[in-house]
């Protein structure tokens, strides 16, 4: 297994959790205790990239954030560098396509939390960011740890919209699926082997873990 | 209630730690690194002359990224961080300068196509040329995309040379992203018969395994192949260098031991 395609794939699906924890827990929040009539929309679209093929999201941001779009304009002012074919275009590519994933988890685990135990919290005065922290977060745990390690393997199994946003630059944007396309072309089939059996492993032990956990009795 | 608590706590400085490991080796740049786009008929010898270009200049690092020359060009129009383009024909690199994407293209080798099947099919490729195409023992023709490979242009180009061919074979034509692909197809017998690239048999086990022919190039247009150096190139002098290489006797050499001719 190539080294750098392993630790840029880590890189990637490390970095790619982060950002998705940090916003799709409040997002996830939201979605599961809103009474607002639009939640249905905004459910459809963040679960959008679920079904939407690749090739779609690929193209798209690769018009929206290439050098003469508005938001690769802005991207070039601020930090110098274009979007598509680098690292950051596919950290971009990666939290959207994978947004869903990681989602649809926490709302499950968000809405299964007896909403009685969360009012009793607020009525006994405890803020309503404490009780998400003391009361929701943990009643909620194996949603929440589903949807991490389904994002974090999901992310490291992603193929069509990285190699369309960042093409196939060592270092920068070869990931590891995207290093046994190459491997095969290159009729390397040992090599290719090597990582995909790796990869089979990985994906395989990461399913066992969120069924396991999610077969757990709540720990109350 | 304190088990997820923890594992969490647990998973984030995991998390943490990783991220924070990755991000060392990229504060210590003590060799330059120069990321190429090469057509993928120049795989193999590539490989050969990033080692050899290496050797003489160990602060530089070459990064080879093999692809389709078409899918190369759109992505450099997009301004992708490549700081040379080896392409697998003349118009890219030049279609390149008319939109002031460069300004120094070059050419560098001249390619030759070849007729390829295993040899345990039987098919006795060489003798037969490209009339072995209709025969009924193949189903699957491989060839690279005309769309954005040079190599599978040139083998549109050479099928349509004989009269009467096209029609009958274009139902059996499978399309491969680019050459190397269209090599793999046949290697793998998934099509019976590729037209790809010469210089794909020299660097791989093809060479063994394979009957084969090179087509004669009075059946297509020359494949003269041009390099460009991207406006954007990082580092001038350094892909100056490996360019100079490239067209050096002993990168010509190289070039030719893997069926390239002078350009």
């Amino acid at each position: 297994m190539d080294p750098t395609a392993l630790s840029l794939t880590l890189k990637l699906a490390t970095a790619t959790t982060l950002i998705l924890v940090l916003t799709g827990l409040p997002l996830a929040w939201w979605l599961s205790t809103t009474q607002w009539r639009g939640r249905a929309l905004v459910e459809a679209l963040v679960t959008l990239p679920m079904i939407l093929p690749p090739t779609v999201l690929g193209f798209y941001l690769l018009i929206y954030t290439g050098p003469d779009s508005t938001v690769g304009g802005l991207w070039n002012q601020m930090m110098g560098t274009t979007l598509p074919f680098r690292f950051e275009g596919i950290l971009l590519a990666s939290v959207l396509f994978n947004l869903p994933f990681v989602l649809r988890p926490f709302v499950t685990g968000f809405s299964g939390v007896d909403r009685r135990l969360l009012e009793a919290s607020w009525c006994l005065g405890v803020s309503r960011v404490s009780t998400f922290f003391r009361i929701a977060l943990p009643l909620a745990w194996t949603g929440v740890v589903s949807g991490i390690v389904i994002g974090f393997a999901h992310t490291v199994g992603e193929f069509g919209v990285v190699l369309m946003m960042g093409g196939n630059i060592p270092g920068e944007t070869r990931t590891l699926s995207i290093q046994i396309y190459d491997d095969v072309q290159a009729m390397r089939y040992d090599e290719a082997g090597q990582t995909a059996g790796w990869l089979l492993a990985f994906s395989f032990i990461c399913l066992c873990v969120v069924s396991s956990i999610q077969r757990r009795p709540l720990s109350t | 209630m304190n088990i997820p608590r923890s594992a969490l706590l647990i998973l984030c400085c995991v998390l943490s730690a990783c991220d924070r490991s990755q991000n060392q080796p990229q504060n210590q740049p003590q060799t330059l690194t120069l990321n190429i786009a090469v057509a993928a008929s120049v795989r193999y010898a590539c490989d050969e002359l990033v080692l050899s270009f290496q050797k003489a200049n160990p602060g530089v690092q070459i990064k080879p990224t093999y692809g389709a020359s078409g899918t190369f060009y759109a992505q450099l129009r997009q301004q992708a961080p490549f700081d040379l383009f080896l392409s697998a024909d003349s118009e890219y690199p030049e279609q390149m300068l008319k939109q002031g994407l460069t300004d120094a293209v070059f050419p560098y080798a001249r390619g030759r196509l070849l007729l390829w099947a295993r040899r345990s099919a039987g098919l006795n490729v060489a003798n037969r040329g490209l009339e072995v195409l209709t025969d009924p023992a193949v189903s699957r023709i491989a060839i690279a995309n005309p769309d954005t490979a040079p190599y599978g242009r040139a083998a549109l180009e050479a099928i349509r040379s004989v009269a009467g061919l096209e029609e009958k074979v274009s139902g059996k034509l499978v399309q491969a992203e680019n050459v190397g692909q269209a090599a793999q197809f046949t290697q793998s017998g998934a099509a019976q018969v590729g037209i790809f690239a010469e210089s794909l048999i020299v660097g791989s086990d093809l060479n063994e395994t394979g009957d084969w022919l090179v087509i004669s190039d009075s059946l297509y247009s020359p494949i003269r192949q041009f390099g460009a150096i991207p406006s954007w190139c990082r580092d001038r002098s350094s892909t100056e260098a490996f360019r100079d290489f490239l067209l050096s006797e002993e990168g010509q050499a190289i070039l030719e031991k893997y069926g390239f001719s002078a350009p």
